[in-house]
């Protein structure tokens, strides 16, 4: 409004009850006209402190959260592929029965339990799991993916799913997206019954 | 003229907005971090209840004092519990139990269950789902 006579501003925004804080926008010349000024520096580099703080602040919160949310649901994932792996490997440890057919039927008891109607599954129970690999052993001491021949009566179950990551992604160099979560679980075959060692 | 009270309502501003900015964050992360906490405890007690489920003689499977049992061993974590027992979960009741016996597994699972992480809800039907198979006796 610059070319307005002060008092006509100084009037209306009286009645708003800001006329000293209206005012200080503009200075008066002489002749009572009135220019427009740029805000005093001193109140412009106090503007917006608060914020920047606040900006700090929040990123430093969400640091806190990627611990909180990331982590937390990877603890999450674990506990269900345990449940899974558990289930899994007495699952597999009670078709073994020293022949190779028993192994056979032992990797498809594994991973019978992540299909069908009530299969387990992994992220808060609303993904499959996929990733299931089965060893044998024979001494609880040295495992084989693909044994022939011999009494193997332990069975190791592993699921491996990658965890959806949102925060954690900062400490990833190349942006996977996600981290690995696995849980195992070892069965073996004793006295005509299946039990869990680990 | 009164420049310094002019100062003060402005940080007294920011401030405001910052707050709700940073109530919300708070929010969210305590929400996420309850729903996760419960959720990580259903899975143990569901697992619990099924693994019992399973070690009980097949027969016995159906009788309705082991379902009884199973029930209270995932909602209390004790399958017979004291009289005034605190479920593991608060609002986690044995209706919310679900046991299917099938000839050789075991399954439990949640049914209608919601958690209430005050500021939202976490709706859980049909899972924690755990399912156990039967150990005993070879696979007939």
């Amino acid at each position: 409004m610059p070319g307005q006579h002060w008092r006509d501003i100084c009037d209306a925004v009286t009645l708003a009850g800001r006329c000293g804080r209206g005012l200080r926008k503009f200075s008066i010349r002489a002749d009572d006209e009135i220019v427009a000024v740029r805000p005093s520096s001193t109140r412009r580099s106090q503007q917006g402190f608060v914020f920047i703080v606040t900006a700090i602040a929040l990123t430093i919160l969400l640091a806190l959260a990627a611990l909180g949310i990331d982590i937390g649901r990877m603890y999450v994932i674990r506990a269900e592929l345990q449940s899974f792996t558990d289930a899994a490997a007495l699952s597999a440890a009670i078709q073994l029965d020293g022949t190779d057919s028993g192994i056979a039927n032992a990797r498809t008891g594994a991973g019978r339990l992540a299909t069908g109607e009530h299969a387990m599954q992994w992220d808060l129970g609303t993904r499959p799991i996929t990733e299931i690999s089965t060893s044998f052993s024979a001494d609880n001491k040295t495992w084989q993916e693909q044994p022939k021949g011999g009494d193997y009566r332990f069975v190791r179950v592993v699921a491996t799913e990658p965890a959806p990551v949102i925060f954690l992604r900062v400490f990833q160099p190349l942006g996977l997206g996600s981290s690995t979560v696995a849980a195992a679980s070892v069965a073996a075959k004793i006295e005509n019954q299946a039990r869990l060692i680990r | 003229m009164n420049r310094p009270r002019a100062r003060a309502g402005t940080a007294l501003i920011e401030f405001a907005v910052s707050l709700m900015l940073l109530s919300a964050v708070f929010v969210g992360v305590f929400q996420i971090g309850y729903a996760f906490f419960t959720y990580g405890t259903l899975v143990s007690a569901v697992r619990a209840g099924a693994r019992y489920s399973s070690l009980q003689q097949r027969g016995a499977a159906a009788d309705p004092e082991v379902a009884k049992a199973v029930r209270n061993l995932v909602v209390y974590g004790d399958p017979a519990p004291a009289e005034h027992a605190k479920p593991v979960v608060p609002g986690l009741a044995t209706g919310n139990v679900e046991i299917v016996n099938g000839p050789d597994t075991s399954t439990v699972s949640l049914r209608g269950f919601e958690v209430d992480a005050l500021f939202a809800k976490l709706k859980l039907d049909g899972r924690p789902t755990v399912t156990f198979p039967v150990t005993t006796g070879g696979s007939q």
